[in-house]
């Protein structure tokens, strides 16, 4: 080497020098320095930075606003007085929380909707309604993915039937919570307290190859809004220098545009339907690409390539029970598979279930529809999938992708005391739900609701009709009964 | 025989005059009383007669009772085995109109009267025993108010109540939410605006009112007199007619109507609370408690029957019995809405002829189902009388009340009974041809 260092002085000077220098002001500073901030990219920062510059020209609707991100709402406590508390004890039962450990015969205690208490041996409040689930099963109220039917559509505040014949059929199949594709929603009975929990930020896209031009539409929209951020980072460093200038024109984000936008910048999940490899490769491709969050629905053959569905971080929504048969004209593999959930939660995607039909009807697909929702999820476990697992893609999982998993899904301290009580294992084919609680109401008990009134909670076909049900009240004008609610009456007065 | 054609003619001339005379329509001429005989009087308003008498004079029922004093001359119908009964009501119909409905706030709509006269054939609701109907609006949101009319009499004098209720219909729940609100809110705002008149004009005839009284100062000093000018009336701002019926509602008058709320489905009911948690003019009035039922399969009415019952709501709906929703459990809704405390007020269960045939049938089939045979009755008589606000002249066999009045050949709840003559107003309107 020529360069021969006889001492570290020179090494050392400049050394020396640095640390004296004064620190680095605003605007010199260069990247990589400690001192400066850190540079975000786009989707990084902060939402404000892009909000639109006031708009001059009159506008046909009002401003494109992302919607508002979902607090964590805090209950209200102690707030009225005039109300009486609402308490809900449910003793004695097999308490599946979903999240924490299973207690056996364990006490759930609610207040006013709210879980307030869980654990063995609890004190139970003066006035509360009990339930005594010794020797069946607590999970918390399922949750679907998707349904229109159950609630109202649209604002479920103001289109709830809370009598409807498909909110008892949901509650009569567990299910609490559904998404009716504007807003989650509870299938509250016989009342209107409560119904709208939140409405999830969801941005339907279309990412067919059957559509090569909506693709186009997409990717460019995703591409032109990913220059826009680029040129106004451009603009926020040039504005350091030169106050003159010109921040990026964003007028013309609107339509897909917005779409695009609200997907980059965090604020929207993509919800799209793919179920052959191919489709899911391409969108999860997209998804890296782009960095936004993913949510498939169907993914069919999301078993071949699991890995990708993994990377990109997108969750699924499967049918266990979903068949597309094989090509085998086709080398590659393809065609549907029944260790599809097994093989997506073994990569840990996170695996919600629906089955085939999303409502509940007679002349529907019976055993595919709502009613059998519990079987889906069987369906899954048959193929390999792990019970808990199975379970949690019918309460938590879909409570997360809804982005509502801090109200619903498990059972914990301040969630919603929503339950679903049945006899025996909720992936069993001849389990029902006994009592099914929204809110801390009970919402549907089997001996009272007529609907499986032929099939006795304790299994007995022989067993006696309950005894107190609305309609048998009347009585019988010529039998037996005739005049006993007169004679109570008198006894009641005496 | 000069005088032939003359003399005809002026026969034919008195003829003319005797024809065109304005008789009293409602009274037998010349003072006469009517008196009816019959095997059964249901009055309505107590025991039944058998036998009984009715007391008929110009119109209006005199006396009700059983071996009565009545002068010799009087016109003695006797109905030998059949039952008379006041006439019937029908308290919803649109019956032979070509129902055109509104959709939004059209409280200044009659519905489907407004061209009745000529147009229906009165004669097949008489044969079906009603002296008086109420012609419903069709349509969403406030669709208009009802008319009750009389099914006899010449047309200029059908119409017995001009505006009998405000329809208002809570089918479908968003959309009847949002119309409610929004019409409510309009006319709370008109409201305001007629306050502010009044509070400016009331400002400027104050300022007016100093200004004379210094130029009266001013005139007596000169001593001369002048006469005050007539004070200024207070003219309101107009208020659109279609949303005047509302005003009054808000404002509590006494000709308000009182709003009947057509429920889709049970669960209207909790939207309706919801939306008139806001109007506590309508929430807490007792005038505004009547409620417009479905009838046929009505899904989960059996849930807000005590709710209903606590109210002390009037509910209309036809007298069916259902089951339970996806079940084979039967209920009777009327009968337990009666047994909650309801007031009932039953509609045929079609509004055509064959639903008007078959409506006694039904009640018999509510009585059945445990309602009592009293109720059943009132159910299309007395009970929509008091409802639509006729009940002065409607509704029971009482002295003072108009003569209308329905025979029937047997009791109207057994099997085939039919109508056999109907009266209206003393007079025989209707009778049924001797086979």
């Amino acid at each position: 080497m020529v360069l021969k260092m006889t001492s570290p002085l020179p090494w050392i000077l400049p050394l020396i020098l640095l640390l004296l220098a004064p620190a680095p002001v605003a605007g010199q500073a260069q990247e990589g320095e400690p001192g400066a901030p850190p540079v975000l990219l786009p989707w990084e920062k902060p939402m404000e930075k892009f909000q639109d510059p006031p708009r001059r020209r009159r506008r046909r609707g009002p401003p494109p606003t992302a919607p508002p991100a979902p607090l964590p709402e805090v209950p209200k406590e102690e707030e009225e007085t005039g109300v009486e508390d609402r308490y809900l004890a449910i003793v004695g039962g097999f308490i599946h929380t979903i999240v924490g450990p299973d207690i056996v015969e364990g006490t759930v205690i609610s207040k006013n909707g709210r879980i307030t208490d869980i654990g063995t041996a609890l004190e139970i409040p003066s006035g509360a309604e009990v339930i005594d689930a010794s020797g069946l099963h607590v999970y918390p109220g399922l949750v679907t993915f998707e349904s229109r039917s159950l609630i109202g559509s649209g604002q479920v505040e103001s289109t709830h039937d809370p009598w409807g014949i498909q909110t008892v059929l949901g509650l009569a199949a567990g299910i609490t919570s559904v998404f009716n594709g504007s807003v989650v929603g509870k299938l509250a009975h016989g009342t209107l307290d409560g119904v709208k929990v939140r409405a999830p930020a969801f941005e339907r896209i279309s990412y067919s190859s059957r559509n090569p031009d909506g693709r186009r539409k997409l990717r460019r929209a995703l591409e032109r809004i990913r220059e826009f951020h680029r040129a106004t980072e451009r603009y926020e460093e040039k504005k350091k220098t030169n106050p003159d200038a010109k921040e990026p024109d964003s007028k013309w984000i609107r339509g897909e545009y917005l779409q695009a936008r609200k997907l980059i910048e965090g604020d929207a999940t993509a919800l799209v339907s793919a179920n052959t490899v191919h489709e899911i490769r391409e969108i999860c491709d997209l998804a890296r690409q782009f960095k936004f969050r993913l949510v498939i629905r169907g993914a069919v053959e999301g078993w071949i390539d699991p890995g990708i569905i993994a990377r990109s971080r997108a969750s699924v929504v499967v049918t266990p029970r979903a068949r597309n048969d094989r090509d085998v004209t086709r080398i590659a593999k393809n065609g549907s598979s029944i260790e599809n959930a097994k093989i997506l939660h073994q990569y840990g995607v996170p695996v919600a279930i629906l089955p085939q039909q999303t409502r509940i009807s007679m002349g529907g697909l019976a055993g595919r529809d709502l009613q059998h929702y519990t079987m889906e999820a069987a369906y899954a476990v048959r193929g390999g999938l792990p019970e808990r697992a199975a379970i949690e893609g019918l309460t938590i999982v879909p409570a997360q992708l809804l982005g509502v998993d801090d109200r619903i899904g498990s059972i914990e301290v301040g969630k919603d005391a929503d339950f679903v009580i049945v006899d025996g294992d909720l992936l069993h084919y001849m389990t029902m739900p006994r009592w099914t609680v929204v809110n801390g109401r009970i919402a549907y008990d089997k001996v009272k609701e007529k609907l499986f009134d032929h099939i006795r909670p304790d299994g007995d076909r022989d067993s006696p009709p309950p005894a107190d049900h609305w309609p048998r009240r009347l009585g019988d004008p010529w039998g037996e009964e005739a005049g006993t609610q007169e004679q109570e009456k008198a006894e009641g007065e005496q | 025989m000069k005088g032939t054609p003359l003399s005809i003619l002026a026969l034919i001339a008195l003829g003319l005059i005797v024809g065109l005379l304005p008789l009293p329509l409602n009274a037998e001429p010349g003072g006469r009383m009517t008196v009816i005989r019959a095997a059964r009087v249901i009055t309505g308003s107590g025991e039944d007669l058998t036998p009984g008498e009715i007391v008929i004079e110009d119109g209006e029922i005199i006396l009700v009772g059983k071996n009565l004093d009545y002068p010799g001359n009087s016109k003695v119908i006797d109905a030998g085995n059949q039952t008379v009964m006041a006439g019937m009501i029908l308290p919803w119909t649109a019956y032979g109109t070509s129902p055109v409905g509104l959709n939004g706030v059209n409280c200044d709509w009659a519905g489907n009267a407004w061209i009745l006269p000529g147009e229906v054939e009165w004669e097949n609701l008489l044969e079906m025993g009603f002296v008086a109907a109420a012609y419903a609006p069709t349509g969403t949101g406030f669709p208009g108010h009802g008319v009750v009319v009389r099914t006899s009499g010449p047309d200029d004098s059908r119409v017995l109540l001009e505006r009998a209720f405000l329809a208002v219909t809570m089918t479908s729940t968003s959309r009847d939410r949002r119309t409610i609100k929004q019409a409510f809110d309009s006319a709370r705002k008109e409201i305001e605006k007629a306050k502010k008149a009044r509070e400016e004009w009331d400002k400027k005839q104050k300022e007016e009112k100093e200004k004379k009284e210094k130029k009266e100062k001013e005139e007596k000093k000169e001593g001369e007199e002048e006469k005050d000018a007539a004070p200024a009336v207070f003219e309101p701002p107009e208020i659109s007619p279609d949303i005047a019926p509302i005003v009054d509602i808000l404002e509590k008058k006494k000709e308000a109507l009182p709003i009947v709320f057509q429920l889709g489905a049970a669960g209207g009911l909790l939207h309706l609370d919801q939306v008139l948690e806001t109007i506590e003019e309508v929430r807490d009035s007792e005038r505004h408690r009547s409620f417009l039922l479905p009838g046929g399969r009505n899904g989960a009415l059996h849930q807000i029957v005590e709710m209903l019952g606590e109210r002390k709501a009037t509910v209309v709906m036809p007298p069916s019995v259902t089951v339970l929703p996806y079940t084979i459990e039967r209920i009777c809704i009327p009968v337990a809405l009666s047994r909650a405390g309801c007031k009932l007020v039953t509609r045929p269960t079609t509004d055509s002829i064959g639903g008007y045939r078959s409506l006694l049938v039904n009640l018999a089939d509510l009585v059945r189902h445990g309602l009592s045979r009293a109720e059943a009755l009132a159910s299309v008589t007395s009970n929509p009388a008091t409802w639509l606000g006729i009940d002065k002249t409607h509704g029971t066999i009482e002295k003072g009340k108009s003569a209308d009045l329905v025979f029937f050949d047997r009791d109207p709840l057994a099997p085939g009974a039919r109508v056999s003559r109907m009266m209206a107003g003393g007079l025989t309107v209707w009778e049924r041809e001797v086979e």
